[in-house]
């Protein structure tokens, strides 16, 4: 009896794991720039594979006068071109860029069985050195943020992605922020009561991170924006249910 | 129909936690020793201060062999009525009767005089009336009265265990603490008794852990003023230093025993949050985990020769082992959920953990064998149940519980039986129940 | 008569602590355990002499165990007689009787599982010498394979690496091919590590890497076996493990580890 059950004991485990590898929550990194697709070749199908291709910046944002490097691999392609000035390249390999804005680079490969594109974003942001905090800035900030101008960003459970939702209201914060530059901003993460209190206040600090990430992606220096993690320490709003919960998953803003 | 049967089991075991009822494993559950208590009593005259040092003493040495689980203490009803000062007052007869069946008696007496205060005490043999321990206290301070008797606790666990534990009742608990307005760190003593504040800071103070020698403890604060969290290390009577990390996130500190800190925190250009160990003499803390997600809640083995930590790295946080290096990483736990707080237990065989089941909100308490990766379930029904830690002997647990409301620590058996609260006041938090002292640790 | 109580409550410490981390629940259940145990091997015995010498030699082994402990127990007696001549200092004594027993329990520890062994063996031996018909009970018995291994592998991390080594060797010997089989050896390698045996251990890390090749033990086998050829000063070989490891398991966390120790000695 303790054998077969011990037998079920470890096929349950076994089966668990099964189930468990099956179920794993795709998390998607944060601020991934590279965005790699397949055109699907209508028409029959080709007489040769269709090229693929991938495309990287490293690093993804970088100051005015900086520079970044691209790098593709590719696979079938006869031909590679890279638009924004670069031109022809090798069906793989490296390049060193500089823009002056934030610019999308787009590789095409391709060859008689078809066309491949992969994109990648640099984020250039204007090097103003360190913040002058004028005071008249601070003060119109808190106004905005008083008056709600400026709102926080909400998360899905145990997820520091950001919705589309909340990337509108980013834009809409960040519009506020770059009108008042001599303030500084602290974006606090913040998690609900659920999880436990060592890996919410890593949670908050991911979802601190990820606002103040597409923020910088918006063009607000990194100098003016401070992350910081709350984990569950200050919920907006008390209860143990969803609507308490939904509204204490978030990033907002605080004039520093 | 085996096969059904199988099917059906898997269908629901999927979802749950295969635990198995902890007794059989951690307490095996022979006859336990019987020991009566008698009350102390005044050696020679009962003046009011006698009677008040003597109320706190009977009920602190009781309370202790309790707690302890080594014996079964029959009800003081059954006791003969007279009083015992010295073991001639001791009618061995009496305390032979059916009802009590004792294996062991303690008594003695308590003295306060204008200067000095004085404890006799002794545990006797009642089979062979023979005398086992014999010891005479002296203080000059009635403060000191609960601290003769977790002193003399200790003496007849250890005694009477045949050295198996040293004893509790004279260990402490650091915690995390608000009251007021901010979150400070505290220490008591593990009965709740003689709580004492710590840090200062007026912010967030959290995730407390104690140095092998006891001196010194290792948390996390987030001051008013400072945007960032800190990693500060506090001699108990001393004052806070500060540790440099490398980015405004740091979290769950850990002492190893060589004095070694492990703690989670990222760099300034990486996104999440991985282990970090900083060397005992100090010096730059090197990242021992380099993978996607976050890592965090490191608690070393008893050799320091290994890590258990959380890791989110395949979807949910899991509990995940590693050698102190970063390689050997295997997972624990695999049973979806959220888990977190792991602590390895003083004999190495076990991780405790708390687990928040798929789609619950609340967490219980769960241990995990190292070894085969076999798990028990410790709590259930009431709060949630949060941020588990072992005494040092590897009998106790504390932990935080919302059972009676706010969160407060509790400590329990391994077992989960003999339950205790021990914080009332404020919302308390992360205890951290302080090692045995390297130099005490017997036959170490 | 206080003295012979103390002399009677040291001697029955000597009894019950074989497992100084036990409870005395546990060691009354361990003592009864190994009695039925002992009882198996009385039984069992008579079968012994028509059977192989190597069961014989390991019985040999079992009693010369069995010797050292009661050894061990006269000179705790001894030690307890001393001790209780010089009352002042009892308490240094019973630390030191205590530092005894753990030694002498780490041999009753070796001769449990060394006994578990036999008996395990003579059992496989009768279940041939029976008949067919017995097969389908010796199937599924992996109960006490996990808790040897449970039990060895608390030795290992608690640091106490002989008991351990003798313990993983068993094991390996008795379960080769139990599910903790990759992890016993891979085990094993890294107690000779720890003991600084080096040459021994890189041969245990090979052993690992050679029957278990999809073990989930084989990266980290790999990694420390070039860690060792490191602290041998064998550069080469070194090297050449590392970039093994790299190339075959590049998603395991050792290969970023081999990865810096390639970059510390200079090669990439």
């Amino acid at each position: 009896m303790k054998r077969s059950l011990y037998a079920l004991l470890v096929l349950l485990i076994a089966v668990t794991l099964m189930i468990g590898a099956g179920c794993k929550k795709k998390s998607t990194p944060i601020a991934r720039a590279p965005v790699a697709s397949t055109d699907e070749p209508s028409g029959p199908p080709p007489a040769v594979a269709s090229p693929t291709v991938e495309l990287n910046a490293a690093p993804t944002t970088i100051k005015r006068g900086e520079e970044s490097k691209l790098s593709w691999k590719s696979t079938n392609a006869d031909s590679i071109v890279i638009d924004n000035g670069v031109g022809n390249v090798a069906t793989q390999g490296t390049v060193t860029v500089a823009p002056l804005e934030s610019t999308t680079f787009t590789v095409t490969a391709s060859n008689s069985g078809g066309q491949a594109k992969a994109s990648a974003r640099i984020t250039v942001v204007r090097d103003e050195g360190p913040v002058e905090i004028i005071e008249t800035d601070v003060q119109a900030l808190q106004k905005a943020i008083d008056e709600g101008l400026v709102n926080p960003v909400y998360f899905a459970y145990d997820s520091a992605e950001l919705s589309a939702e909340a990337k509108e209201i980013l834009e809409e914060n960040s519009k506020w922020f770059r009108r008042y530059p001599g303030a500084r901003i602290i974006v606090e993460g913040h998690c609900d009561e659920r999880g436990s209190e060592e890996y919410n206040l890593a949670l908050g600090d991911r979802r601190s991170q990820s606002a103040r990430d597409y923020l910088i992606q918006l063009g607000i220096p990194g100098d003016r924006l401070e992350g910081i993690s709350y984990g569950e320490e200050r919920p907006f709003v008390q209860g143990s249910n969803e609507s308490a919960w939904s509204k204490n998953r978030r990033a907002h803003f605080v004039v520093r | 129909m085996k096969a059904k049967f199988l099917i059906l089991l898997i269908l629901l075991g999927s979802g749950f936690l295969q635990a198995q009822d902890p007794d059989a494993v951690i307490f095996p559950k022979p006859t336990p020793t019987r020991l009566a208590v008698a009350d102390f009593t005044p050696k020679t005259s009962s003046t009011p201060d006698t009677q008040t040092a003597l109320n706190v003493f009977n009920q602190v040495l009781l309370d202790d062999l309790k707690f302890s689980a080594f014996f079964e203490l029959p009800s003081k009803s059954f006791y003969p009525l007279k009083p015992l000062r010295t073991p001639q007052d001791v009618i061995f007869e009496n305390w032979q009767v059916p009802t009590l069946d004792i294996d062991f008696l303690a008594f003695g007496s308590v003295q306060v005089d204008a200067t000095v205060t004085v404890v006799e005490a002794y545990v006797y043999d009642v089979k062979t009336r023979q005398q086992v321990i014999g010891k005479r206290y002296t203080i000059g301070d009635t403060t000191l009265i609960r601290r003769v008797a977790h002193e003399f606790a200790d003496q007849v666990v250890y005694e009477l265990s045949a050295g198996a534990s040293q004893g509790v009742a004279k260990s402490r608990i650091a915690f995390s603490s608000l009251k007021g307005d901010s979150k400070e760190i505290w220490v008591m003593d593990y009965d709740g008794a003689n709580g004492r504040q710590i840090s200062f800071n007026g912010g967030i103070n959290k995730f407390p852990e104690w140095s092998a020698d006891n001196q010194m403890l290792v948390y996390v604060a987030k001051l008013p003023t400072v945007n960032r969290w800190q990693l500060f290390l506090h001699e108990v009577d001393g004052r806070p230093t500060e540790i440099e990390v490398t980015s405004s996130y740091v979290s769950s500190p850990a002492f190893a025993r060589d004095g070694r800190v492990a703690f989670s925190s990222r760099t300034q250009s990486s996104r999440e949050a991985d282990i970090f160990i900083r060397p005992a003499g100090g010096g730059p803390a090197r990242n021992i985990t380099n993978a996607r997600g976050i890592d965090t809640s490191p608690s070393w083995s008893p050799t320091g020769a290994q890590i258990a930590f959380i890791s989110d790295r395949t979807g949910g946080p899991q509990v995940w082992v590693m050698d102190a290096d970063g390689s050997n990483l295997r997972q624990l736990v695999t049973e979806g959920g959220h888990c977190d707080s792991p602590d390895w237990s003083p004999d190495g065989r076990f991780v405790l953990y708390s687990w928040q089941a798929p789609r619950q909100w609340k967490h219980d308490i769960y241990l995990a064998e190292v070894a085969t990766g076999k798990l028990f379930q410790l709590t259930s029904g009431f709060g949630t149940n949060e941020s588990p830690h072992w005494s040092p002997d590897g009998r106790h647990i504390a932990f935080q519980s919302t059972r009676t409301g706010t969160k407060q620590i509790f400590i329990m058996n391994a077992d989960g039986r003999n339950l205790k609260q021990v914080t009332t006041y404020g919302i308390n938090e992360s205890p951290a129940w302080a090692p045995y002292v390297e130099a005490n640790r017997l036959g170490q | 008569m206080r003295q012979l109580f103390t002399l009677l409550t040291l001697c029955f410490t000597v009894l019950i602590l074989p497992l100084s981390a036990g409870t005395k629940e546990e060691i009354i259940r361990l003592q009864s355990d190994i009695l039925q145990l002992q009882d198996q091997i009385r039984v069992l015995q008579k079968n012994v002499d028509e059977k192989n010498g190597m069961i014989i030699s390991l019985l040999e082994q079992l009693n010369d165990q069995a010797a050292e402990g009661n050894v061990g127990f006269q000179e705790l007696v001894t030690a307890t007689n001393a001790a209780k001549a010089q009352s002042s200092s009892l308490d240094r004594t019973v630390q030191s009787v205590q530092e005894e027993l753990r030694v002498l329990s780490a041999k009753l520890d070796e001769t449990n599982t060394r006994v578990a062994a036999v008996h395990r063996k003579l059992e496989e031996n009768q279940v041939q010498i029976q008949s067919l018909r017995t097969v389908e009970q010796s199937v599924g018995d992996d109960i006490e394979p996990d808790r040897i291994y449970s039990a060895t592998f608390n030795d290992y991390l608690m640091g106490n690496y002989a008991l351990a080594v003798n313990g993983f060797q068993d094991f390996l010997a008795n379960f080769p091919d139990s599910e903790y089989g990759d992890n016993a050896a891979y085990y094993l390698g890294d107690c000779y590590f720890k003991q600084g045996r080096l040459d021994l251990a890189i041969q245990a890390f090979e052993q690992v890497i050679n029957l278990y090749p999809k073990g989930d033990k084989t990266a980290v086998a790999y990694y420390k076996k070039a860690q060792a050829l490191q602290e041998l000063q064998r550069l080469e070989q070194a090297i050449e493990t590392l970039k093994a490891l790299k190339q075959l398991f590049p998603n395991a966390p050792e290969a970023q580890l081999a990865n810096d120790d390639l970059i510390k000695l200079g090669v990439e």
